[in-house]
């Protein structure tokens, strides 16, 4: 099968869109001109560096190419899902750090290595996408889970340190906490399971569609990567509450208050 | 271990030197005191006199900067903080309830050690009918939740009780009531008790001795008598405002 190639003068014919955001928004006052504008350019300026740098990557081939690429994408997973956290610091960048690229290295060695089965193993042009859903995924998971960990120990720190005055270990304590932080990044890829397909189909099998793979086969991959994405994300969500457990609390099991309100820092 | 002095309990716990600091404010300066087996010691102070942080470094739901802690003549740093924590009990000001009814709540900190318990016997010692144990505790009047938190403190079968103004939002009659139960439990139980208070009149009927707590610093340790005796005016002029 042929794929429509798409002329940058084609392509340019989309700039009537980004055209009819400005309108809109002059139309209706809404001051979005200059975000539409900057952002418009921010996607073309970012997307055509990665294509030509995908493509670089993709000519050279070399394993340890694909490596730096993965380790470029978890250094900056960590500073995305840090950037949406209460907490900062230079623990809390490793905690992130650290359970995103535990959590995704083992999905990805399983995806890849056993149901895929890439050949060479470090092919960038099934590593370098595959390893960038894992990883951006990992990184909204553990992202959502410590922000729900931490508010709940922050909203329930009296009950928190009751535990701990019967006698309760710093995990005993936080069990309810990391409970409604695990399920709070577990529950949008739940319902992602339930409605995908219905509502719309995925980005990466709409891709594979689009440049010519059968659809029965494109479902395979989506298939595969949407239980890949469930089990990395819960695990990546667990591990950062187990890891964030040794922040918020001491070693003698006692709760940083001082840190839950943002009146200490996390630093080394 | 220090001394047994005549006539009273040995001395259990002492604080030696306790200094304490949060966000470079200064919470306790030197405050040294021993508590005796089987006393009733009462910490009476203003509002934010540090009362609260005292009973939270005793249980280590914090540590000191500054001085040491014995219990039993050890280090409480050099304890086991869970172990610790199961032989000082705790009583909050404002009664936390776990989530769960109310024998949850009680059968807490048994099920942690893997111990069991009596939950309706224990509601009975705090005055309270077991058709209670089924409720979820978080229903309970302030009264009953302040009754229930020493029902769970005493769960775990401590040898101390630390109790942090439990008659606190409880209307004067509902106060009166947790007051007796108290002097009744620590006769019966011949519980150790730290307790701390801004009401004159509570330390008046409870305590063996008394401490005053002013700005972070002990200023005095006295038998009650003596106590009130000697610093009635002072402490009328002091508490007024309370």
């Amino acid at each position: 099968m042929n794929i429509l190639q798409i002329s940058v003068l084609h392509l340019s014919l989309t700039l009537v869109f980004v055209a009819g955001a400005v309108v809109m928004s002059l139309w209706n006052r809404l001051r979005l001109e200059k975000d539409i504008l900057i952002g418009a350019a921010r996607t073309a300026i970012q997307l055509v560096a990665a294509g030509v740098l995908l493509r670089f990557i993709f000519r050279l081939d070399l394993w340890y190419v694909s490596l730096v690429v993965l380790a470029v994408m978890l250094v900056a997973a960590g500073f995305g899902a840090l950037g949406r956290l209460g907490v900062r610091g230079a623990r809390m960048y490793g905690i992130l750090v650290a359970s995103i690229a535990v959590a995704s290295s083992a999905a990805l060695l399983f995806l890849l290595g056993l149901v895929v089965r890439v050949s060479p193993w470090y092919d960038p042009r099934y590593v370098i996408p595959v390893a960038g859903m894992v990883i951006g995924n990992s990184m909204t998971a553990a992202a959502l889970c410590l922000n729900r960990f931490h508010g709940e120990l922050k909203l329930r720190s009296s009950e928190v340190e009751a535990r701990l005055a019967l006698g309760a270990t710093s995990s005993q304590a936080a069990r309810n906490a990391t409970k409604a932080a695990a399920r709070a990044a577990a529950i949008p890829v739940l319902a992602n399971l339930a409605t995908v397909g219905m509502v719309q189909l995925p980005g990466m099998m709409t891709g594979q569609i689009l440049a010519g793979i059968d659809p029965t086969q494109a479902i395979r991959y989506q298939i595969a990567i949407m239980y890949v994405l469930l089990a990395a994300k819960m695990a990546t969500a667990l591990l950062a509450a187990r890891l964030a457990r040794g922040l918020f609390f001491t070693p003698a099991h006692q709760l940083r208050t001082g840190l839950l309100d943002g009146s200490s820092k996390t630093g080394l | 271990m220090s001394a047994k002095d005549p006539g009273c309990g040995e001395v259990c716990l002492e604080l030696k030197d306790v200094g304490l600091s949060r966000h470079g404010i200064r919470i306790l300066t030197g405050v040294s005191l021993q508590v005796r087996t089987g006393e009733n010691l009462t910490i009476l102070g203003p509002s934010g006199s540090g009362k609260t942080s005292l009973l939270r470094l005793i249980n280590r739901l914090e540590d000191a900067d500054e001085g040491t802690i014995l219990l039993g003549g050890r280090d409480i740093r050099d304890l086991d903080p869970v172990i610790l924590r199961r032989r000082v009990g705790i009583v909050f000001q404002t009664p936390v309830m776990l989530h769960g009814t109310v024998a949850d709540n009680i059968g807490y900190g048994p099920a942690l050690a893997g111990n069991g318990c009596n939950p309706a016997g224990l509601l009975e010692t705090v005055g309270l009918k077991p058709d209670l144990l089924a409720r979820p505790a978080e229903r309970l009047s302030v009264g009953q939740k302040q009754r229930v938190e020493l029902a769970r403190a005493l769960a775990n079968e401590p040898d101390f009780l630390l109790l942090d103004e439990p008659t606190s939002g409880l209307d004067v009659g509902s106060a009166e009531r947790i007051l007796g139960l108290i002097a009744e439990l620590q006769e019966r139980l011949h519980l150790t008790v730290v307790f701390v208070t801004h009401l004159l009149d509570q330390a008046e009927r409870l305590a063996d001795r008394v401490g005053l707590l002013v700005q972070g610093k002990l200023e005095r340790l006295q038998p009650r008598d003596r106590f009130f005796d000697r610093n009635s005016n002072e402490l009328h002029a002091l508490f007024s405002e309370q």
